[in-house]
């Protein structure tokens, strides 16, 4: 054990467990958490599981990989680890971002600019190993040693040299995922360095050449969503059905007659939602189509195999699994002959479709895509809908940035000149906009629910985002007070609902999260009753 | 073996097992008949509605993604009905999300009884059954 301060060398060398985390070193919360015992726990492994998955760095797994036994093994996959580090440089292997990747590994600085914008490693309060630059560095030596021509006698005389051990790699494994990939830190360097970049293409080494993945993203992920056409493991009569449900649970609830348009060649708009939503929090596509039918936007819902879910965890940790999900994605809105895809509330699916997509579509199959947020803005500001702002009166919201719509893509105003549209009370957080911090579940973290990676996650990477909810509504932090957390994006609110209940955020403070249709059908005066029941968490 | 009283009656309480794989309604099966329950079961959504009268069952065990009609169609259209809709109803599905649809505070239709998590915890199952049928 040691305290924050880790060398490289410990990382490569040292056995046992690295780094022991404590509660009581992370950043200090505001009130009612500025107590500690008001705040959850990390959880120890159980003595067993410690022993049977690789745990090394900081005794959290989130790979639940089980520790090789013998030496053969270890040298096995020392062998594969190299071979796929070879291949991140190789343009041939590495199509989608070979030249940041080679940028980031020849140019950094050391300034640790970086270091002072990470959420993670700030609110740990400083633990070495989740500083940007640590990984990163651990990676530079290991290209510069085994990629570039002559590296192994350049490492030797340049005093950095490090062996490519089990003992390293496993521990860079787990630590490829104590990095939400919010690019704060690539944002942030002064030339262009992109420590965000490099988890994610760590993950691909361990992913594509030695098959070594998260089980809810790979597995119950992306293969899942493949075979039965969502994530979820929805299947398309899965999906249909649901929907019959959930329009006749709206005329119940709401006394309007609804009715999803599905399949429709020819449509304006495609819509895609992450089919989380539909199970989830059915509010919020229900709430679109409201919005969409009022304002007489022309669009359809898909129910072949992917056309109902926008998730593409290939962003995360994969690009062949990427590609094959966004090119049924795209493959979908050719066969409705639709003029665009429009995304729902989801940040990464925003990520992958209309950014990294580009680097894969050509073509027919390069159909124009637009987040549902300028949709949303143009149809409110531009009167398409009758709007009441006061029935939004009772709440209090906030706007929670989603770093792959905000900071990657730049889509900034438009929700937020929505919700000044629809609501009389919103306050911005700080810092917001591009500088705004993580949910803390981003890059695959909110569904990650294996053994104590949750409580790390619920402890320490949303540690950030939890401050900033807690000090905008600090004033108004007693529960007589309505307080929504408008999160525009799936895989926030899932993090977002874990961690308020962990935390118990609605019971003592009344603070809810949701997404930003809710709030807009919420102000339609044709809506009889309250679009948003308060106790719907 | 059916569960008799005194006089001789059949008072075994009857499971009706909804799933579209062969494995786990068989594992269900063996399973409630060893604990002295009987069994009826059904391989799809639309095949268990047409014979949930005639089954009569005291509780049911419901997968939810099946081939022609899903459990959710098939919770609905027993929710609707004043009599079935008193039948005790415990989902059994390998897909772990749906409890999150079935677990809204605010879903119109009442909760089933419980989420079993396939792989199947029997003995969380089977004291769900238990408290299904007293």
């Amino acid at each position: 054990m040691s305290d924050n301060n880790v060398s490289i060398k410990d990382f490569c060398r040292k056995t046992g467990q690295l780094v022991e985390l404590k509660t009581e070193q992370f950043a200090p919360l505001p009130p009612p958490y500025d107590k500690l015992d008001l705040q959850p726990k990390l959880k120890k492994l159980s003595e067993d599981s410690s022993k049977k998955y690789e745990s090394d760095l900081d005794g959290v797994t989130a790979f639940k990989y089980p520790r090789p036994e013998t030496a053969e093994e270890k040298e096995k996959l020392v062998g594969q680890f190299l071979s796929g580090l070879k291949k991140l440089f190789d343009k041939e292997n590495n199509w989608t971002f070979m030249q940041p990747l080679f940028l980031t590994m020849e140019f950094c600085a050391k300034c640790q600019t970086c270091a002072d914008a990470c959420p993670i490693y700030t609110e740990s309060g400083r633990q070495d190993i989740y500083r940007p630059t640590f990984r990163s560095d651990i990676l530079r030596r290991l290209y510069r040693k085994y990629v570039k021509a002559g590296g192994k006698l350049v490492a030797k005389l340049s005093g950095n040299d490090i062996d490519a051990s089990w003992t390293m790699i496993s521990r860079l494994m787990e630590l490829s995922y104590r990095c939400t990939v919010c690019r704060r830190c690539a944002q942030t360097c002064p030339i262009g360095v992109d420590n965000g970049l490099v988890t994610r293409e760590l993950r691909k080494i361990f992913s594509m050449e030695m098959g070594i993945t998260v089980t809810p993203l790979h597995a119950k992920g992306s293969v899942q969503q493949l075979e039965t056409g969502s994530s979820t493991g929805m299947t398309p009569v899965a999906f249909l059905d649901n929907i019959e449900f959930l329009e006749e649970e709206v005329e119940e609830r709401t006394g309007m007659k609804f009715k999803w348009p599905m399949d429709k060649a020819g449509a304006d708009v495609l819509l895609i939602h992450n089919a989380g939503e539909f199970l989830a929090w059915p509010e919020n596509p229900e709430a679109f189509a409201i919005i969409l039918e009022a304002a007489g936007i022309n669009y359809t819902l898909s129910s072949d195999l992917l056309g109902y879910d926008s998730v593409n965890y290939g962003v995360w940790y994969d690009d062949v699994q990427f590609a094959k999900v966004a090119l049924k994605h795209a493959e979908v809105a050719k066969k409705l002959g639709v003029k665009k895809i429009v995304l729902g509330e989801c940040g990464h699916a925003h990520k992958a479709l209309t950014v990294i997509a580009d680097r894969i579509f050509a073509g027919e199959y390069n159909i124009p895509r637009e987040s549902s947020l300028t949709l949303l803005r143009d149809i409110v500001l531009g009167g398409k809908i009758k709007i009441d702002k006061t029935r939004n009166d009772d709440i209090h919201t906030t706007l929670h940035d989603p770093c792959n719509v905000v900071r990657l893509m730049g889509i900034v105003q438009p929700q937020r000149e929505t919700l000044r549209a629809v609501c009389n009370h919103f306050e911005e957080m700080t810092p917001h906009g591009v500088t705004n911090y993580c949910c803390g579940g981003g890059s695959g973290f909110a569904i990650t629910q294996d053994l104590n990676f949750p409580e790390w996650r619920n402890v320490l990477s949303g540690r950030a985002k939890l401050r900033q909810i807690l000090d905008v509504f600090q004033d108004k932090i007693e529960p007589e007070t309505k307080k929504y957390v408008c999160a525009p994006c799936s895989n926030c609110k899932g993090m977002m609902r874990d961690m308020f209940d962990n935390y118990g955020l609605f019971e003592r403070c009344n603070i809810l999260y949701g997404g930003l249709v809710e709030l807009i059908v919420n102000a339609m005066p044709e809506i009889d009753k309250p679009f948003l029941e308060w106790e719907w968490h | 073996m059916a569960l008799r009283d005194k006089e001789g009656k059949d008072v075994s309480k009857k499971i009706f097992i909804i799933d579209d794989e062969q494995d786990p309604r068989t594992y269900l099966e063996v399973l409630f008949q060893e604990n002295g329950y009987e069994t009826a079961t059904a391989d799809d959504g639309d095949v268990a509605w047409a014979k949930v009268r005639e089954v009569n069952p005291d509780v049911i065990t419901l997968d939810i993604i099946m081939p022609n009609e899903t459990g959710v169609k098939f919770y609905r259209q027993l929710c609707k009905d004043p009599e079935l809709s008193k039948i005790p109803v415990i989902i059994c599905s390998g897909v772990t999300r749906y409890k999150e649809l079935f677990s809204r505070d605010h879903m119109t239709m009442p909760k089933p009884l419980a989420f079993i998590e396939k792989p199947i915890d029997k003995e969380a199952l089977l004291a769900k059954i238990k408290e299904a049928v007293g």
